[in-house]
Parts: C-alpha cells; structure tokens; sequence
C-alpha cells in the first residue's frame, strides 16, 4: 500500500480556501480561536460563538449596511418580534423558586437540569430556549422535589397564607389564589383555580407521608411548578392600540423583573401591575428605579457581564507553571471575582457610565491579584478596593480577567484580544479563520524578537492573511502587548521594548493609539464603543436577536443615552421605557 | 409533531391497590411499555470517540480476512474474539470536508469532525451546530414504533457547545447526550423497581399533573401564538410525554440490569460523573445500559460519545499513567494551543488510548453479543459502528477515516474483512465519501426512503448510493 502520510504543511491549502473579505459591516459568527489549534485547549474555547448576529451586530456601527433594505424610522420606535413564550433560564428557575419559596434551596434546582446547547451571544435567547430532550424530566423532578420541601413546617409557614381548619378545602383555596397569583405572575382565572384547588383532596392519598392537608398543598405546589404558566413568561395579549398590542400590566412586571432581577415580581410589583401603574411611563420608571435600587439587581448585571465579556473562560484557564509559578486555579476564580465586584462597584456603587467601565483605574484584588498588579499593601483572602496605575491600566480591559483568558499558555495572543476588542466591544467582528491555516508562530530569531514580531511575520506579510490581521485583528491585540500570557505589566517583550501602537480599524471608524490605555480611552469616550455596548445589553436584556426594525429603538435609545453620558443604571432604566419593551408587535 | 407516543402499559402494575380514584384519572394512560421495537428487529448503535488514532498502528497490516492473527499488534487487538464479524473500509474521506476544502462550510476541523460525522451536513454558521439530522436519530424515527428519539449517552468531560453534540435532531437542534448513568439507567426504568404502592401513587400524580398540563397547552394554543410558539410547546408536550418507560420492553429481554449492577450505577456520586478518574467507570455503566436498552426493545438506535472533540481525559489507568490528556497527546505537545514542547513518546501514548476505547468497543460488543435472539444474538442484528472525529489527530485530517463496523445487521453487510476501498492509492484521491457509508448504515438496518432504498442522506449535491463493496 502507498504510503498515506498526509502534508505537515497545509500552507498550500490556504491558497485553495475561500477568500473571505474583511472590513465589511456583515455580522456572522465568529469562532475566532476557533481554528485549528488555536482553539486547542480542552474545554478553553467554550462559547466562543460570536455575539454578533447577522441582523445587528457588525451593523450597527457602520454606515456600509448590507442586508436586507434599511427600517424607516419615520415613525419613531416600533416593537420587534418577540416570542409570547419565554421559558426561564436555568439562573432564572434558582432565583424564581428561593423567591416563591422564601428560602433556598441546597443544591440550587437547575444543578441537575440538562444544559442548554450554547448558542451565539447570549445564553437568554428566546427563541432558542426550548423544553426538549431530558429537560421536561429534570423539571418534573425539581418540581417533586421543590414540592417535598416546601411542606415543610418552616417553609409552609412562610408561604400559606391561613390557618387550616376542618378538612383544610377553604385554605387551600385561598392558598391556590395567592400562591398561583405569585407563581403564574399574574392572577389565575376561576377555572385555574378550581382545577388547582381540586388536586387538593386529589392528591391526599398520593404521597407516603404526611398530614392529608400537606398532601394535598404538595400536589398542588407539584403540579403548578410543572405549568407552562410557570416555567414559561406568557405573553397572551392581543388587543389592538392602534397599529401595536400593549402588553398587561402583569406581562410587563414580569418583563421587568426579570430583565432587572432575573426573578419574578415581588408583591408590590404585582401590586403595582393590578393598580395599573405600570401601563403609564412614569409608573413604569418608578418601578424599575425601585427595582434597580434593591442588591437583587446585581445578579442580572452580573449575568450580562458574565457572558459579554466571556469571564467563564476562566474555568478553563491554563498557564504555563514553568513560566508562571503564581497561576493556581484559585487566582484564576479570583480573576472573575474580581471584575465582578469592579462591574458592581462601578454600576452600584459609583453609579458610573460606561466610560468609568472602561477606564476607571481602580479594582478589588486579594492578595494573589495584589501581587499580580505589584500593588503595595496589606492584603489578604478578602478583596479590597485598590488604585491602579493609571498610566497602565484602565478599568475592564486591563484586567487579568480579559488579558490572561485571551492569551496563550505562554504568551500573550494579540489575535485573541484583538478579534475580542472587534467582536465584543465594537461590534465589528471580522469573519471567521479559514480552514486549514498552520496556527504555529515562527520562532523568534535574528528578525522576529517580540510576540508582536511573530504575529506580524505569520499574518501581515500573506496578502490573504493580511487582508483581516493587518488592520482589523492585529491592532487592538497589539495594544494590550504591555500584558503577559498573565495579565501582568511588562516592558520588554523578549528583551525587547514593546510597541504598543497602532491604528485601529472598525468599520468607518480609524483612529491611532499609543497603547492600552490610551485605546480604551478614546473606545470609552466613542459612539461605537457606546453603541456597542447597548446593542449587547439589548440582546441581553430583551432576550433576542436585534432584528432590522430595531434599529431604530437603538437609534433613540442611543441618542438619548448619549445626551446623558451613558450612565449604566440609565440604560437599564431606558431599556424597561421603549416601545418594544412595553407593546408586542403584531406578529405577520 | 403529532401525538405519537401512546403505547400503555398492559397489566405490569397487576397488584391491586386500594387506591379507588385512580381509575377516574384513567392512570392506566401512563404507565407506557418500553416497546418501541419488534423483537429481532435491526438496531443501530454508533460509538465514538474524538482526537483520532494513530494511524500506524491502529489497522491491520493488509486488507484481507480478518482474524485474530490479523489483528495482532494492532490498536484493535482487543476485538480479536469478534475478528469474525467486524468489517472495516478503508480509505474514506469525511464531507463536507475539512481543512477549508468545502466553501461555505463554517467552522474549524474540531467543529466539522463532531457535526459532520453522522450528519454529512455543513454546520450552522450563526451555531455552529449542524444543518442535518444525524443517522441515530433517523434511524431511531424510523424503526422505534413509538418513534422515540435514540439514546444519546456520553461518558466524561464534554464542551456544552458543538464541539461536544454528535446527534441531531434536526438543522440546527442538537440532542444533548447524558452523562450520568443513574439519570440514564432510572428514565429506562420509569417507575421499574419501586414498591408497588408508591410506583401507583407517583404513576397517579404524573398522570394528573400530565394531563393538566396538556390542557393547559391545548388552552394556550387556541390562543394566537405564532408557530414557533406551538412547536415549542408540541416539543415540550412530546418530551414529557416520552417520559415514562416500564419494564416491560419487547417481552423477550427484560429493561434492567441485573440489581447488584444497578446498586453500583445508583451510588455513583453525580458530582463526579465528569471527572477523569470515572471515565472507564462511568463509561462501562453506560456501554450496559445501552446494550440493555438496546437488547430489551426500549429504542432500536443509539449512541455513545467518548469526551469531546479538543478535549478528553488524561488516561491514568489500565496501565496508562499520561501527564496530557487526550487532545494534547494527539497533537504530540504539552499544550493544548501547540506552544509547547513535544511530548516524548506520544504516539504509544496515543496508541495506547486507541487500544483502550478498542476495549470499551470490545465490552459492548461482548454485551450485545450476550443476549440471545433468535439463531443469533442482539449483536447479529445491529450495526455497531465506531466512529472517530478525525483520522490523524495532529494534522486535523479528515481524510483515511478510521472506522470499525461491528455485527451484520441481519447478513445486510460483509463481515471478517478488511476492505481498502481506495486500494493503496493515496487518500487524497478522496473519491469515496462519508455520506455514502452513512446511505449503507441506514440501508443496512432497514431505514426506507418512501418504502425504497435510500439513495441520499446529507447534504445537497452529495454523492449519491450506498457502498457495494460492504453488503454480504
């Protein structure tokens, strides 16, 4: 038999593959570091799908919109589309059943849930969340289980709203009505409640053990947690107002719980949709800063940054413990931490704008992290606020968090960081890596010194490599070259100084920089990094794709947030006041 | 979707219970056979595993019959009790193709090598997830009577993403695999193995609750929901309408291990069903309950997935003590982003790895093969096939694919031979595509296209018809 050794070299191929152009607006994922072993690393790359839809996304920013015809915006704001059912996420189930329930539960419900497949951008998305494969079972089993607890003495004290007397039927009843007015979010119909107050004498007989009247209170709590009432937000509302559906007072508390809590409305929301409060703007608002004012609202905010900025990276992270000694897995679950508490220092506490996101030369460090940012002090397992450098660092993107997950093992990789800084924060993601390209440097030699070097020899010189690297990747990578594979500061790369300059390139937008910090400022103080920012927030927070007609909502969204510096509680105060977030549109 | 799943259980729940409301529920409708096939039917069962071989070692020296001689010394030595009645073709290339050969196919050569496999349809480029249905779970719509889904097992550590789906659905609509045997073993028992008593009050809650539900969805469908609303709803009542499975299967082989096997998979600790050290453990749970479920009648199709394309665990056991896991050692650093050094001896670590999954192939083979049907054994009337995401782990190649069919599927295919398809020309040639062994597999376990053959499975403008070269 002939030999069947196969080419160590796929250089030839690359000539074979399919020109993708660059610098174009259009979206398309991006599996970026997703090419053959770039994206190596057992479990290193999870989601790295883009974020970038191909509605939206790249197109946001450019004014070289292709696609299908421009939205006219003639008539201000209108709703996009936007499923009638949206079932909760796996966070949102936790947090829903410890608020239903008044406690917690240990292990958290979703623990055993069958993870959902992880799509592009956010892991919300409406119209992707589905109840298929062994879903339907794990909630049957959390509802039994949920249901088994919640009669216990404690726990049923705290959610029965009487005292049970003679064969308990009255309580019960009244037990239907208000917890079912908590768990639907909305209250139940005469037939809801009769059908669920008739499983309380259905199911005494039902269990093992307990009292008749805890057997009847479990099957009801048991089957109500099996609901689509409950496992999904229902939207049912089709009633006319001129050419849009207003939606509820009921569905919009429950949009607006859990686009600023992740959880179901609390009792004076739901008060608030029964006085029809919230049908007006200003009743709306009040609702919302109410909402955004209590701790539950760090949990959305932190999900959102969890995703935006890929901090689950961490999980996987690996460094090489010849080079970097201090990297534990315990530094690097410090990592997330600490971009955490600076998200929520900066959004709650300093109640800052984007700007201070991206710029503030502040963090929280332990000691492992002090120790990485050579701060001086006294620290400990505890996280503390600490000044930065601000001739080196600059809020988000300067932290170990972004710089060491968007690195190699051993080096930096401005690739990595650079196709992050086009994707997430401008969205103008470039296409993604051909097939079959060699990922391997060329060694340092008597030309190529520093990892900027070797980038630039592997990816600059190729006119079809350079199409993309020359002036879209490589740039913002080359950047953040004064961070390690580690996120440290250094000077010299290889014994080299480095060069941390450059010009960037996204979309029509082309500006110089002479490094990090300075690029981030001047990201921080653009439209597109603002933009940008709100189109995610928008997929984030409306749990959808941005479709064409959207445009408009973050035009004005855009233009109004910007008159106001893009403070972040703004945004998330704007965002429960548009049209798409308060009508339903009339589905075709 | 329609409502297709209504096979209830006859009499396994005969110990009459003073429970006199039951009847009114109508309970009976809930307590389903696991009869989803026909005693002696033809079964498919796809294993697989990621990173690919070594490919010096892992074939017998020359095509020709196999034996055990032939396979001597090489990565599926293991097998040699089944020499007899394994078939492996030579010489296949994977489409869509990799390394950037295919336009318009998005994704790297992980993301292919996973997606494309059973699917022979380009992925998703929003996704990454395939565009296609895979051959399980075409194979199980078209031979389970109940048109359950196939079981979908994985053993290990694997990406949430596309790197760690093989089965599809649909376009776009990965299945999920399960990972954890109790969960697995416990969904094939339904309500098996409880007291009497107990199993008819949770028979008679689930019912209710079932029942309740449906209304609630039929309610919420007269409503104007858009129809990606209702499918979501048809899709959920569907999979909670699967849900419950008894014991009694096709009548002849009974659904459930035997209790002391089923004692150990129950005391597993669900925290650790992903971690490296219950990789072999965990693995041969599932290799039982697969060929249990398989044996009994509760699905006609499944499959098993080995860890996840760029990953896999580091194998310290059966003599293996590897300081890399799988993915590094198939590229031969210490790295998993090639930044590393070479690691020395690599290619008997990788060796060694091939040879251990040609042990777990060996025990499900010898589980099938240990229950009886017919003249033969289960064995006898299923496609065992063992798939791999790559060939030449290191170069990503998606050419010379490694591939071990096991069983005939009823004398459909050759067995006890080694076939080279492209006889010792040089892969590159690519004149023999995937999807056409796919077109055999199906073919092979009495898959239709409208009562005749199929011709075509994958994507369009593939090459059509099933390889000769492979029937009996």
């Amino acid at each position: 038999m002939v030999s069947r050794s196969l080419p160590t070299t796929l250089a030839a191929l690359i000539l074979a593959a399919p020109i993708i152009g660059c610098g174009g607006g259009g979206g398309g994922n991006d599996d970026a570091g997703a090419t053959a072993g770039e994206t190596d690393g057992s479990g290193a790359t999870e989601g790295t799908a883009g974020t970038a839809p191909t509605e939206g996304g790249g197109t946001d920013t450019s004014a070289d919109t292709e696609g299908p015809a421009p939205v006219s915006c003639d008539d201000g704001p209108q709703p996009g589309p936007m499923p009638r059912l949206v079932r909760l996420t796996h966070r949102q189930y936790d947090l829903t059943v410890a608020d239903l329930f008044k406690t917690t539960f240990d292990p958290r419900p979703s623990a055993e849930f069958l993870a959902d497949p992880a799509v592009a951008g956010f892991d919300n998305n409406a119209v992707q969340m589905v109840v298929k494969d062994r879903l339907g079972r794990d909630y049957r089993r959390a509802a039994e289980r949920l249901a088994g607890e919640a009669v216990a003495p404690d726990v049923l004290a705290g959610i029965l709203p009487c005292q049970p007397e003679g064969d308990g039927s009255q309580c019960a009843a009244q037990f239907v009505a208000e917890f079912g007015r908590r768990a639907f979010r909305r209250p139940l119909t005469a037939a809801e409640r009769t059908t669920y107050a008739g499983l309380f004498t259905q199911g005494q007989g039902l269990y093992p053990e307990g009292t008749p009247f805890e057997q009847g209170i479990r099957f009801i709590i048991e089957a109500m947690l099996q609901s689509g009432h409950f496992l999904y937000r229902v939207e049912l509302s089709d009633a006319l107002d001129g050419e849009v559906i207003p939606l509820s007072g009921y569905e919009v508390a429950s949009r607006l719980s859990y686009l600023l809590w992740g959880s179901m409305p609390d009792d004076v929301l739901l008060a608030a949709a029964e006085a029809g409060e919230l049908d007006t703007p200003a009743g709306l608002e009040a609702q919302a800063r109410r909402l955004l004012d209590s701790p539950k609202a760090e949990a959305p905010v932190a999900d959102f940054h969890r995703q935006w900025l890929e901090l689950d990276k961490v999980d996987n992270l690996q460094k090489n413990t010849d080079l970097y000694p201090e990297f534990t897995g315990a530094l690097a679950d410090a990592m997330r931490e600490e971009t955490q508490q600076f998200v929520r220092h900066v959004v709650f506490e300093l109640e800052g704008d984007y700007a201070a996101l991206l710029t503030a030369p502040v963090t929280f460090v332990n000691a492992e992290l002090a120790a990485l940012y050579g701060v001086q002090g006294e620290f400990g397992a505890e996280f503390t606020e600490a000044a930065l450098d601000p001739q080196r660092r600059a809020g988000l993107l300067t932290q170990p968090s972004f710089l060491a997950t968007h690195a190699y093992q051993s080096s930096s990789s401005p690739i990595f960081r650079g196709a992050f800084v086009q994707k997430q924060i401008l969205c103008t993601p470039p296409p993604p890596p051909p097939g079959g390209i060699d990922p391997n440097l060329p060694p340092p030699g008597d030309d190529i010194v520093t990892t900027r070097d070797q980038v630039e020899a592997h990816t600059q010189l190729d006119p079809y490599c350079a199409g993309c690297h020359k002036s879209i990747i490589n740039p913002p990578g080359f950047a953040f070259e004064h961070y390690d594979a580690l996120g440290k500061w250094r000077d010299l790369d290889n014994g080299a100084p480095v060069d941390a300059s450059g010009e960037l390139v996204s979309g029509a937008w082309v500006f110089s920089f002479t490094d990090a910090v300075d690029m981030v400022n001047q990201i921080a103080e653009s439209d597109n990094g603002t933009r940008c920012y709100l189109t995610n927030w928008f997929r984030y927070g409306y749990g959808r794709d941005v479709a064409p007609i959207d445009r408009c909502t973050i035009d004005a969204l855009d233009a109004e947030l910007a008159a106001s510096g893009y403070n972040i509680k703004e945004l998330l105060v704007s965002l429960t006041l548009t049209r798409t977030f308060r009508f339903r549109a009339v589905e075709e | 979707m329609t409502m297709r799943r209504r096979n209830f259980l006859r009499g396994a729940c005969g110990v009459a219970v003073a429970l006199p409301f039951l009847e009114s529920l109508n309970w009976r409708r809930f307590i389903k056979t696991a009869h989803a096939a026909e005693p002696g039917g033809k079964r498919l069962v796809v294993f697989f595993m990621c990173n690919g071989v070594n490919m010096e070692t892992f074939f017998p020296a020359a095509p020709g019959p196999l034996s055990a001689a032939s396979l001597m010394g090489t990565g599926l030595e293991p097998l040699a009790d089944h020499a007899g009645k394994l078939l492996i073709p030579r010489g296949m290339h994977m489409v869509p193709k990799g390394w950037g050969q295919d336009a318009d196919t998005p994704g790297d050569d992980h993301a292919k090598g996973m997606g494309h496999k059973l699917t022979a349809e380009a992925l998703h480029p929003d996704t990454l997830y395939s565009r296609g249905i895979s051959i399980d779970q075409f194979a199980a719509q078209q031979l389970n009577t109940d048109g359950a889904p196939a079981m979908t097992l994985s053993v290990g550590w694997r990406h949430t993403n596309w790197l760690g789906h093989i089965s599809y659905a649909g376009s776009n609509t990965p299945v999920t695999p399960e990972g954890n045997p109790w969960l697995t073993y416990q969904d094939l028992m339904g309500l098996g193995g409880l007291d009497e008593a107990v199993k008819m009050q949770i028979a008679a809650r689930r019912q209710s609750v079932l029942d309740l539900v449906e209304e609630e969805f039929k309610a919420l469908k007269a409503k104007n929901l858009s129809q990606a609303d209702v499918t979501k709803l048809e899709m959920h009542a569907d999979s909670i309408r699967d849900l419950e499975v008894d014991m009694v299967g096709n009548g002849l082989i009974e659904c459930a291990l035997d209790p002391a096997r089923a004692a150990e998979i129950e005391a597993i600790d669900p925290n650790s069903v992903l971690e490296d050290w219950q990789f072999k453990t965990i693995g041969q749970m599932q290799l039982d309950i697969l060929a249990m479920a398989i044996a009994c009648g509760a699905t006609s199709a499944g499959s098993i997935q080995f860890a996840s394309g760029s990953g896999g665990p580091i194998y310290k056991w059966d003599g293996m003590n590897h300081e890399y896991n799988h993915h590094k050692l198939s590229h031969g650093n210490t790295k998993d982003d090639d930044s590393g050094e070479e690691v020395a001896g690599y290619l008997d670590m990788i060796a060694q790895i091939d040879r251990w999954h040609a042990e777990q192939f060996k025990h499900l083979l010898d589980r099938l093969s240990g229950y009886s049907e017919g003249d033969g054994t289960v064995l006898d009337h299923s496609a065992v096939v063992w798939f791999n995401e790559l060939s030449d782990g290191k170069a990503h190649s998606y050419l010379d694919l490694p591939i071990i069919i096991a069983g005939g599927a009823g004398g459909y295919l050759k067995q006890g031979h080694y076939i080279d398809l492209i006889n010792g020309q040089d892969p590159w040639v690519q004149s023999h595509p995937h999807n056409r062994l796919l077109i055999t597999l199906l073919n092979a376990v009495g898959c239709t296209d409208n009562g005749g053959p199929i011709t075509q499975f994958g994507r369009a403008g593939l090459e059509p018809g099933e390889y000769a070269e492979l029937l009996a």
